[in-house]
């Protein structure tokens, strides 16, 4: 028997009834032992590696040592609060799931695997397997060919997941009626259409590659961030691409092939063709975007599993006190993480007193101008100076409240944060300083007093982001211990055994009565006395404190489904320009669009200083419709410029769910009113064209 | 005019019934950029199309044939004027239910195969999974490309492309099919075929617009045709209105010497006073197309492989009357039947030629000699000389398919035609 013949008997055979029961039984049984045995040896390990909360010590013959009963009581809540940073830290070290994570992924496992042997694809995808371990397996034992190996592993397993979603959404499809054929046949269009074929390998062997350019030899939280910016910022721009050009291309092909004459001849309306072309393309980008989510997710778990820097294996110190290492703790809280980012609030602007300076300094400019000449002529002119300078005064008294002089201090106010934060959850500033032109050579050292704690001295890079975890802290009598210091969990366990004095203070007793945090930073060094050379500035959005408010898992799945929308919205987009437009210029609008909607935080910037007219006051009419455009533009896409999925998901924000509702409100209306318009565009228009010469 | 006076000697239509298609006073023009008119392409077009009917719409290339057609599927709007598609506007979604189109060009997504598109259209019409595939195989059967469903579209010849046209045509078993231009393409065996399942729906009760400017296709098989010109109606009717010329006379026999056609001269000179002759005396000529078709059947005998469409196959049950139970819906076509047996006034039908070549000379001399008028074929090319005639022409004896082509489209043609009792519809027998 020939090769493709033993092949064609093997197709045969995974999809037969009688394989597919065999098989869903077989993968059925393998998980429910895999899920009971790490559920075993889970609970196994928890009973014999946890070792029971230790009791406080017993302080009360202290007394007899003199200690007055208000001081023993002070030790013993001090004792008990500090017992709380083990598990705090304990949390930060099981955040790769766990046992529960594991079953999690096992169940996971399973149902796919069932679903491939449903869809008669198991052998297939065995086969593949079989391949991938005979090709892969070799070059994973050496060095320098381990990243060829791990390319064909992840490309075989993008390629089998996206194989597996495809033909789901295919069989989802069958479904009777015009719109599901439409959006079937869309979906064959998509693997055989040269177009979309590039976009979707392109996809797929990029998100493959890109773990081969990740520099092993940097922090690991560079490497997670650099991945999740390129793996779902950069593949979902790809996406994006393919559902505009290919959501064009799929409509306008048809009508300039005139295919569409044998559609439109058939009892589908109008409405059934426009949705069944967006279910298509959406359905496409869905697949694709599941594919980059399950790849993205599984590799950043892998790297999650890494050693960070400081540590001898993933979760362990190099040192001997196993403290969490700055770059761990930086990864755990503020990028596989779903933090609120909370920003300072600047004194209110003095409106009043800002006028009124303006007015009086307008009024004597305006005297002292020796072109005007009567009464009118000043005052027109003292109005028109009033409005510039009280425009300047306010920005110079917004400036002046960023600016720390050398050796001087300012508070910064995060209001909010008790409301957030939770009570042991980790606290972060983050902050940037400027200062004269951010010479990169040259260092400061910044002093940060939260609540009135004592000050902590950290030395910074010029016009760079720092991080620093402001609560809870350990206040000894040598000053404050931060989280991100070695000696944290020595110390709290040193507190907690009674062996050493200081207090372990959480957020909530730092913020005040309406539930703000206070931090107040000095343009020098506090402990030496020494002042920083120059002024020191915060520019806008520079300084925020991060307090932890949800999982990064669950904030991924809220960032994906964000993403979907956007596609989704992107895909009415090209669909309802294809209606009417042809390729070229359908892709030119469809695109431009898609651009515009990108950069419209960057327009919404740029319009915050766009002037419109001279300095003398003349009108520049082309600078006014520029304005006038990118204003409609920016208030057309302002919710889906705002939404910022992937840097939130890069950065560790939190991607609430207001702001998913919000998307889906916003996004799902500007879908319909686009689809309503192909509607009626599709019905007006004539598809048929003169034939006669 | 009423629904049955329309069709009286085309086919049978129920008395009452209501015209499938109405257009009054169409028009359409086509505007530039500037809305300019730029071209007139029908120009106040007033016609309609019976139930049962075989229309043709005749016409040089820009005659507004296609225009027409577009108008009929909604593809294009009336400038002005009115149509109706079974009393609905032509865009409802509910008239193309019951609509099959065939276009003038083979317009298909060329990534799928034959199969692929078939099954698509078929999806188009909320079929279910098993009458779709039933219905797919039995059309890709019928029209010769079993063989070669799973190949891409874009591999397909032309004529391959119509074939896999015209099945999807009738994928939905339609009331109206529209063929526009349906013979360009396909090579004699196809357009041998596509005539004969135009005239099998048409005895199936199927209404058949069919647009052309090959006048011998249409010729063949429509019952009653209008004729276009720069997007106007120029005549309008049957094609024995149209076609019939009542001042000449053909007589066909088998070979006359010299001195026997001087004999029958002489004798017509004598009836008429010598007013009278015989204009034209030649030998027929058998028509190219019977050529052809006569090769292919001999190559298929011998078993000779080709890779292209082989036109084996058999009509679709469903679209046959001996069709077996389908989903699609027969009952309606059974009832139609039933009620045009009860209705249909049998015509004398026409003498077959291949019984009028069979009849021994002496006799067909001395019928000639003895009526006044005996109009067994008649030629408007009769008189204009040789020169002048076409080669082919009608005055050649017209071959009897069932004898050179052995389908089981034919097959099944006779087999109804008994069934049924000799062409009680009265269409068979006036057409090859």
């Amino acid at each position: 028997m020939k090769l493709s013949e033993r092949l064609a008997s093997a197709d045969r055979f995974q999809k037969s009834r009688g394989f597919k029961i065999g098989a869903s039984i077989v993968v059925g049984v393998a998980t429910l032992g895999l899920v009971v045995a790490v559920l075993l040896t889970g609970l196994s390990d928890d009973a014999g590696g946890t070792m029971p909360a230790a009791a406080l010590p017993d302080f009360a013959p202290l007394a007899e040592q003199g200690v007055s009963p208000e001081q023993i009581e002070l030790l013993r809540e001090n004792a008990a609060s500090a017992g709380r940073a083990r598990d705090l830290l304990d949390g930060l070290r099981e955040q790769s799931g766990g046992v529960l994570g594991l079953v999690l992924g096992i169940v996971v496992g399973g149902a796919v695997l069932t679903l491939a042997a449903w869809l008669g694809l198991l052998l297939t995808f065995t086969g593949i397997a079989g391949a991938v371990a005979v090709v892969a397996g070799p070059l994973w034992f050496f060095p320098e060919t381990r990243d060829w190996a791990r390319f064909a592993a992840g490309l075989s397993l993008l390629g089998v997941m996206f194989t597996t979603i495809f033909r789901t959404l295919r069989l989802a499809f069958e479904l009777p009626g015009p719109v599901f054929a439409v959006a079937r046949n869309v979906l064959a269009e998509a693997v055989r259409l040269r177009l979309s074929v590039v976009f979707i390998v392109v996809v797929l062997i990029g998100l493959a590659a890109l773990p081969a350019s990740l520099d092993p030899d940097s922090p690991l939280r560079y490497r997670v961030q650099s991945f999740l910016q390129y793996g779902s910022g950069g593949t979902f721009w790809i996406i994006a691409l393919l559902t505009v050009t290919f959501g064009v291309a799929t409509v306008s092909f048809e009508q300039r092939d005139r295919v569409i004459w044998q559609t439109m001849t058939k009892p589908v309306a109008a409405w059934e063709y426009v949705l069944g072309k967006w279910l298509g393309v959406s359905a496409l980008a869905a697949a694709l975007l599941a594919v980059n989510a399950s790849g993205v997710f599984l590799f950043t778990e892998y790297l999650r599993q890494l050693p960070a820097l400081g540590e001898r294996e993933a979760f362990v110190s190099q040192g001997e006190a196993n403290e969490i290492s700055e770059d761990r703790l930086i990864l755990e809280t503020q990028v596989l993480s779903a933090r609120a980012k909370i920003e300072n609030v600047y004194e209110d602007v003095p409106v009043d007193e800002i006028r009124e300076e303006a007015s009086r300094r307008a009024a004597e400019q305006a005297q002292r101008d020796p072109t005007l000449t009567t009464e009118a002529a000043i005052d027109r002119r003292a109005r028109e100076l009033a409005a510039e300078i009280g425009e300047q005064l306010t920005k110079q008294v917004v400036a002046f409240q960023r600016v720390i002089e050398p050796g001087a201090a300012r508070v910064f106010r995060f209001p909010g944060v008790g409301e957030r934060a939770t009570a042991d959850g980790p606290v972060v500033l983050r902050y940037r300083v400027d200062s004269g032109s951010n010479a990169p050579d040259v260092t400061y050292r910044m002093s940060a007093s939260v609540a009135g704690y004592p000050y902590v001295v950290r030395p910074i890079a010029l016009g760079v982001t720092h991080t620093l975890p402001i609560a809870p802290i350990i206040v000894t009598s040598a000053g404050v211990v931060t989280l991100d210091d070695p000696l944290f969990e020595e110390l709290a366990e040193a507190i907690r055994s009674g062996l050493a004095l200081g207090r372990y203070v959480t957020v909530q007793e730092m913020v005040d009565d309406d539930g703000a945090l206070s931090v107040q930073l000095v343009n020098g060094d506090v402990t030496m006395r020494r002042p920083n050379p120059e002024f020191a500035s915060v520019p806008a959005g520079g300084m925020s404190v991060s307090v932890g408010v949800g999982s990064y898992r669950a904030n991924f799945l809220r960032v994906m489904g964000v993403l979907w929308l956007k596609l989704a919205f992107l895909a009415m987009l090209a669909v309802t320009a294809a209606t009417f437009l042809s390729f070229p210029i359908a892709l030119m609008i469809a695109g431009g669009a898609f651009l515009l909607a990108e950069a419209t935080p960057f327009i919404g910037d740029a319009l915050e200083n766009f002037g419109t007219a001279e300095r003398d006051g003349t009108v520049i009419l082309h600078k006014v419709v520029a304005g006038q455009v990118a204003s409609a533009a920016h208030w057309v896409f302002q919710t889906y410029g705002e939404l910022r999925p992937t840097k939130r998901l890069v950065t560790g924000e939190m991607l609430e769910w207001s702001g998913v509702a919000r998307a889906v409100a916003v996004l799902g209306v500007w879908t319909a009113v686009l689809g309503g318009a192909a509607v009626v565009i599709f019905r007006r228009r004539e598809l048929a064209t003169y034939s006669g010469r | 005019m009423s629904a049955v006076a329309a069709t009286a000697d085309a086919g049978v239509v129920l008395p009452g019934a209501k015209p499938v298609v109405v257009a009054q006073g169409l028009t359409k023009v086509f505007k530039d950029f500037w809305m300019r008119d730029r071209v007139r392409a029908v120009n106040d077009l007033s016609f309609h199309i019976e139930p049962r009917e075989i229309f043709g719409l005749l016409g040089p290339n820009g005659s507004g044939k296609s225009t027409t057609i577009k108008m009929m599927l909604g593809l294009l709007r009336p400038t002005r004027g009115r149509l109706a598609i079974f009393g609905r506007a032509p865009s409802d979604v509910a008239v193309k239910e019951r609509i099959g189109f065939l276009p003038e060009e083979s317009f298909f997504h060329q990534y799928l195969n034959a199969r692929e598109t078939l099954d698509y259209y078929g999806r188009m019409f909320k079929m279910h999974g098993r009458t779709r595939t039933k219905r797919v195989d039995e059309l890709l059967d019928m029209v010769g490309l079993t063989h070669a469903q799973f190949r891409p579209m874009r591999e397909y010849s032309k004529g391959m492309q119509r074939r896999v046209g015209l099945a999807q045509a009738l994928i939905n078993d339609p009331e109206l099919l529209i063929l526009d231009e349906p013979t360009t393409g396909l090579d004699p065996l196809g357009t041998r075929q596509v005539k004969d399942l135009i005239l099998e729906l048409g005895r199936r009760g199927k209404t058949v617009v069919l647009s052309s400017h090959l006048l011998a296709d249409v010729e063949d098989v429509v019952d009653r045709m209008s004729i276009l010109y720069g997007g106007v109606k120029r005549d309008e009717g049957t094609t024995d209105e149209l076609l019939t010329s009542s001042d000449k006379t053909t007589i066909e026999t088998d070979a006359l010497d010299e001195e026997t056609i001087a004999e029958i001269d002489r004798v017509i000179r004598e009836r008429t006073g010598g007013t009278k002759s015989l204009l034209r005396v030649s030998h027929p000529r058998m028509k190219l197309e019977q050529k052809f078709l006569d090769i292919v059947e001999r190559a298929r005998s011998e078993s000779v492989s080709t890779s292209g469409a082989s036109g084996e196959g058999a009509t679709a049950s469903f679209l046959r009357a001996d069709g077996t139970a389908d989903q699609g819906g027969n009952a309606g076509d059974e009832l139609i039947d039933r009620l045009t047996r009860a209705v249909a006034t049998p015509e004398p039908a026409a003498a077959p030629e291949a019984e009028a070549s069979a009849v021994d000379e002496p006799d067909v001399l001395g019928d000639l000699l003895k009526s006044d008028t005996v109009p067994v074929d008649t030629d408007p090319a009769v008189g204009r000389g040789l020169a002048d005639r076409p080669s082919g022409g009608p005055t050649a004896p017209q071959p009897a398919p069932q004898e050179d082509v052995d389908m089981d489209v034919i097959g099944s043609l006779l087999d109804d035609a008994s069934d049924s009792g000799d062409d009680d519809d009265g269409r068979a027998g006036g057409k090859p």
